[in-house]
């Protein structure tokens, strides 16, 4: 379905092969894709990579924030330097991403944010602290996000998916928490379409059915 | 009505248990009381803040009505300090009951004109500062159990307009508890987060310039809270005695608001 025809979409991410699903799903839905990877978590660097006029001539409608941390590991076993690399490299950076984000956003008259993050923004996780604390963390910032663009009407939304094991090719629902790249961007094509005008402030799992296990 | 602190103290028994309040010299509240509410119950506490002077008067005020208590400086931003106190602890005790992660702060504004530093002076504060209690209360509970409370707030649980820096630092807290309370699982380790709605201090009428009477006819008007006024700090306190005992032993990795049924809503 060619739901997102005449929109531009920017992925914010590195190289991951989950990107390269969203990119391919949303080019099928008819968008143009750009992607963009901005590595130093300053507010320099996001506003140069995302405001500077020259960069992005035309109007972006949809951004992709992909902000998966890693996990840390087991509490006594992690040093702070490692717990804060991760709230650096997805919570500090989603942060960073919404800010500069929005205000393309809004100069483009509208548009959708979505925030692709990990299931363990809702559970607690053995081993996971850093991850815990960082995607529940992204989907305070994605729910205060919201409320301040609905506040303002300004036409933007933002909305996160709560994402379980990326585990590439079938599966089925006799595996709870796993999902394919191609399930993920369903549901990133979904918010980012017009079809989802009316959603914003939505945490979406994207888990195949975790919650049953 | 509101608890009192002694109704708090009287919540349940904490005799033999030894507990470390952060940010517990403030007069504006919640750790203050509460410590004195846990020493009050029976528990040696351990008070520690910033400031020596203010520690050295909360330790007066809890030996004035009986309390067993004293101060060490942390700052729970500055993992040295958290070495040098479990190391005092573990010196005088061999072992830690009771870790209430209080200290915090907040501060709110739009995204578009908030500064990055902003979001880290939280992300330290309300996350890292937790982090870090963790880390060094594990190693003298893992042997003998223990609990550790995670002082969070209903703002923890959604966003709000301006909310982008300290809701979400609170929601990476409450990401914390829940890993924390799964990791302590196999240790004895429980581990609850707590969510405070909006409480009365009497920092509140200082800072912010608002009488009770005021603070409470504006709760009334907005019908926010259900019960119709906001909480004490003993409310808090209660509830804590209450977790940190031994008659809350099956409890860990929940959510517990104090907030008059707000999130009921």
């Amino acid at each position: 379905m060619a739901v997102l025809t005449g929109k531009t979409c920017l992925i914010l991410s590195a190289e991951i092969a989950l990107s390269r699903a969203v990119k391919d799903h949303l080019t099928s839905a008819g968008a143009s894709v750009v992607t963009l990877d901005i590595a130093e978590a300053s507010e320099k660097a996001w506003d140069e990579g995302l405001l500077n006029p020259s960069r992005f001539p035309g109007n972006i409608d949809v951004i992709i924030n992909m902000c998966i941390p890693d996990s840390g590991g087991v509490i006594g076993q992690v040093n702070l330097s490692d717990f804060r690399r991760v709230l650096e490299t997805s919570y500090i950076r989603t942060w960073l991403s919404l800010k500069y984000g929005i205000q393309m956003l809004r100069a483009s008259g509208g548009g959708s944010f979505v925030n692709v993050t990990s299931v363990d923004g809702k559970y607690g996780v053995p081993g996971a602290a850093a991850r815990c604390a960082a995607s529940h963390g992204i989907v305070l910032m994605t729910k205060s996000a919201a409320v301040e663009c609905a506040a303002k009407q300004d036409n933007v939304r933002v909305n996160a998916l709560l994402v379980g094991d990326i585990v590439p090719g079938q599966h089925d629902m006799y595996a709870p928490g796993h999902v394919s790249p191609e399930d993920v961007a369903a549901a990133v094509t979904h918010l980012a379409s017009d079809a989802a005008v009316y959603i914003t402030g939505l945490i979406m799992p994207v888990d195949n059915g975790m919650v049953l296990s | 009505m509101n608890a009192t602190v002694e109704q708090a103290a009287s919540v349940a028994s904490l005799a033999g248990k030894v507990a470390l309040v952060t940010g517990a010299t403030s007069t504006f509240g919640i750790g203050r009381v509460s410590a004195r509410a846990m020493a009050l119950a029976g528990a040696y506490v351990y008070v520690t803040g910033r400031d020596p002077d203010q520690g050295a008067e909360t330790v007066g005020e809890i030996e004035a009505v009986g309390g067993k208590t004293s101060f060490l400086k942390v700052d729970v931003t500055v993992e040295d300090d958290w070495v040098r106190a479990m190391a005092a602890v573990r010196e005088q005790f061999g072992h830690l009951d009771i870790l209430v992660n209080n200290a915090g702060n907040t501060l709110s504004g739009l995204i578009e004109e908030m500064p990055l530093e902003t979001v880290w002076y939280l992300a330290h504060l309300n996350i890292e500062g937790a982090f870090l209690g963790h880390t060094y209360a594990w190693p003298l509970m893992k042997d003998s159990g223990g609990v550790i409370l995670d002082i969070n707030s209903t703002a923890g649980q959604g966003g709000s307009v301006g909310g982008t820096a300290y809701p979400s630092s609170k929601g990476g807290l409450l990401g914390l508890s829940r890993a924390a309370a799964a990791d302590g699982r196999r240790h004895g380790i429980r581990v609850i987060s707590i969510h405070p709605g909006s409480t009365w201090t009497p920092g509140m009428e200082r800072v912010r310039r608002v009488t009770r009477e005021e603070y409470d006819r504006n709760i009334t008007e907005s019908s926010r809270i259900p019960l119709g006024r906001g909480a004490e700090s003993a409310d808090v306190a209660a509830a804590l005695v209450y977790l940190s005992s031994d008659e809350a032993k099956h409890i860990t990795g929940i959510e517990y608001n104090i907030d008059g049924g707000s999130s009921a809503r």
